[in-house]
């Protein structure tokens, strides 16, 4: 980018609102919390035996795209050029990321929108859903309130939290609910186009096509 | 990180796929056989840091001082940070990387503070998280190749840095800082970010068609039938 392209986007782009966790109604969750001495070890054994895929408790969170919990209990400093002291950190740490796209909701008041409200909204949304997984992998971090208290559980993850530099969003503003239909539609239409590959009689095709599409999309 | 583009047509950023390409093949490359994949959509992957063809990506890298080589430090990366957060979607250089589906980066200058023994960092660290998919090679060939100038202006400022190019020492330096998930999620892990960005381009097109079939004589539907289909091939 030239000086002058450079100046162009500082004077014309405002920063994005919320900083750089948000981009659109998509939202960059990082949580960074202390593990209670002498409890990694299982912490790391629990959350690595977590169900996968549709039993994974981050299923049970629909506006999350990827999730993951990362057990920190070192930095790493062996390797060439590492600084000297190596930085050490004195406590080990839980990251938990959530890359997730809030609904579209057009009637909502100003400021009353899921979007609108994140990460608040995101976090009381995890209590309500996941309470109980939460006190399992955050119990063992120090200072954890636990699920029960609304207001005290969303207060630690909020002064856990970390902000975004930078965030990528590979499809801005679309929902996990909206990529899995766009998904389930293209799959089915190159299913129909499979079965129907030889179909020479257009009425026939036609038919099929009239009975099955409707299927393919969700009601709006 | 100026470039243009549209990610899903950029060249060279996920393996392309052969004329003959079968309809709704995908044309990333993911690690476990389509058929598992497509069978069991919450197959767990047999290494860590997958699920389904997701892939997983956690680094943390000590920031130098702002009196370093290259100066800057923190300071730099906020610049360049701030740059990339006005940029216009399409002039940024990371959409040209197509199968990337939600990436991050963060310079923690302070561990949040929970009563345990207070962390002094003598260094900014900066995090870099990536969901996307594709093999590691993979992954960090492109990026050292597409974003070269872009990994530069933020990793430059981190120790060890080998820089981009050649990207075996690169390569290394990512391994010697990446953190391996413990858990890890997709919401749609049998699709990559091509398959993704390709249903989604498809959804309006294919939603129009759809109402209109009703309302076209069997030989007119066919006719434009078979035209969408070659009209979105590239989609399916």
């Amino acid at each position: 980018m030239t000086v002058r392209g450079l100046g162009r986007v500082l004077a014309v782009r405002p920063p994005r609102r919320g900083g750089g966790s948000r981009v659109g109604r998509s939202y960059a969750v990082t949580l960074l919390t202390p593990v209670r001495p002498g409890a990694a070890g299982d912490l790391a054994a629990h959350v690595r035996g977590l169900g996968v895929g549709e039993h994974s408790p981050l299923a049970k969170l629909p506006y999350v795209h990827f999730g993951r919990w990362v057990v920190i209990d070192q930095l790493k400093t062996d390797w060439a050029g590492a600084p000297s002291p190596p930085p050490r950190l004195k406590s080990e740490y839980l990251l938990f990321t959530a890359s997730l796209t809030a609904p579209d909701e057009p009637g909502a008041a100003p400021g009353t929108s899921y979007a609108d409200r994140l990460p608040e909204s995101f976090l009381h949304e995890l209590r309500a859903r996941i309470g109980a997984d939460a006190d399992a992998i955050w119990g063992h971090c120090a200072g954890y309130p636990g699920a029960a208290d609304p207001e005290r559980f969303v207060a630690y993850l909020a002064a856990s939290r970390l902000d975004t530099s930078l965030f990528h969003v590979g499809y801005p503003g679309v929902t996990v609910d909206e990529v899995r239909h766009a998904l389930a539609a293209r799959d089915a239409l190159v299913a129909f186009a499979r079965d129907h590959q030889g179909e020479q009689d257009a009425a026939r095709l036609q038919q099929a096509y009239l009975e099955e599409s409707p299927t393919w999309f969700p009601s709006r | 990180m100026s470039s243009s583009g549209d990610g899903r047509e950029a060249a060279g950023a996920e393996a392309s796929a052969p004329e003959t390409r079968e309809l709704g093949t995908p044309r990333g490359t993911g690690q476990i056989p389509e058929a598992v994949l497509d069978a069991a959509p919450g197959f767990p992957s047999p290494e860590p840091n997958t699920h389904g063809r997701a892939r997983a990506m956690t680094v943390f890298s000590p920031v130098k001082r702002p009196w370093g080589r290259p100066p800057g430090g923190q300071w730099w990366l906020r610049l360049v940070f701030g740059v990339g957060r006005r940029l216009p979607d399409g002039k940024s250089t990371i959409r040209a990387l197509s199968f990337i589906h939600f990436a991050r980066w963060i310079v923690i200058r302070r561990i949040p503070d929970h009563g345990q023994p207070r962390e002094r960092l003598g260094h900014p660290l900066l995090m870099f998280e990536s969901n996307y998919n594709g093999t590691f090679d993979q992954y960090i060939d492109a990026f050292a190749t597409i974003l070269t100038r872009g990994m530069s202006l933020i990793w430059g400022t981190s120790y060890g840095f080998p820089g981009p190019q050649p990207v075996t020492p690169f390569k290394s330096y990512i391994r010697a800082n990446e953190f391996v998930a413990d858990h890890y999620y997709s919401a749609y892990p049998t699709a990559t970010t091509t398959m993704v960005k390709s249903a989604l381009a498809l959804r309006e097109p294919l939603r129009a068609f759809t109402v209109q079939a009703a309302t076209l004589s069997p030989e007119q539907f066919r006719e434009r039938y078979r035209a969408f289909l070659t009209e979105h091939q590239e989609d399916l």
